[in-house]
């Protein structure tokens, strides 16, 4: 597994409030019960701290699985 | 469902009662949801505070029961209003849009919206037969993009600083769209997991 899909992970849990391992690698907006309206708030906010700067808003829009979030960090990652 | 055009619609959830609103439905409550900065976030829009008789007449006028249609969102426990859910219908190009506000603060974060929206696209889908849906959130509202990606819409483009509040802040809007299959295929997917 990648290191952009641990972190992602990582950073998923921790704004879900669950542990890292009940999170499947499929995991999604749709298929997670924790992930809420309220819980996406805190996920874009776990992202942006993460990286130190806001999202743009067209990677906002992509977040809809743990993968989308894992892609983000690694294009950031390729681009310091 | 037995839905009759013209006539108020009623719908019902596990928790809600979604039904047409008449003027005798206005409440304080929701007369105050139109001047709260919060709760208008999502939707950019003026938040000078109107009386009563306004918003009685804009639902009056405004809304035909045959393509636009504001409806209430009850709490079927407390019989309370929290909240509304509008459609707009477009019978040539059969395709609708809607917007949700939810004015109680109680009841965020509780899955009202993805619970109440269900048989509303159901009835857009199937009763007004509308081929797509679309919605357009200010693009940074977090929990409004949440909810139209976890019912299954598309992520169909981006309006840059397409609206602008009051303070003069210009904000990107998204643009969500839900075509009929994709929803049948969005409620399997979901029936499949319980």
């Amino acid at each position: 597994m990648s290191d952009a899909m641990n972190q992602a992970r990582g950073l998923l849990a921790q704004a879900l409030e669950i542990g890292a391992e009940s999170l499947t690698d499929d995991a999604s907006v749709s298929s997670t019960e924790a992930w809420d309206s309220l819980a996406h708030i805190r996920v874009i906010a776990a992202i942006e701290g993460h990286l130190g700067s806001e999202l743009d808003t067209m990677e906002i829009l992509e977040i809809e699985q743990l993968s989308d979030i894992a892609a983000i960090l690694e294009r950031h990652s390729a681009a310091a | 469902m037995v839905w009759v055009p013209g006539q108020p619609l009623r719908l019902e959830t596990e928790n809600y009662i979604i039904r047409s609103l008449t003027p005798n439905d206005i409440t304080e409550d929701y007369v105050s949801w139109w001047s709260d900065a919060e709760v208008m976030e999502g939707v950019a829009r003026p938040l000078k505070p109107l009386p009563k008789q306004y918003h009685q007449n804009r639902v009056a006028k405004q809304f035909d029961n045959r393509k636009s249609f504001h409806l209430g969102v009850y709490d079927k426990q407390a019989n309370l209003l929290v909240g509304f859910i509008t459609v707009f219908a477009n019978p040539f190009h059969r395709t609708a849009t809607t917007n949700t506000i939810i004015g109680n603060r109680a009841y965020w974060g509780r899955g009202l919206v993805l619970e109440c929206r269900g048989p509303v696209f159901d009835f857009i889908f199937n009763e007004l037969r509308v081929d797509k849906i679309s919605g357009k959130p200010i693009a940074r509202n977090a929990p409004s993009v949440f909810n139209y990606k976890a019912q299954g819409f598309k992520t169909e483009g981006l309006l840059r600083k397409e609206w602008r509040y009051e303070d003069g802040r210009r904000v990107d809007v998204a643009v969500f769209g839900l075509f009929k299959d994709e929803w049948e295929a969005h409620k399997a997917k979901q029936k499949g997991k319980s």
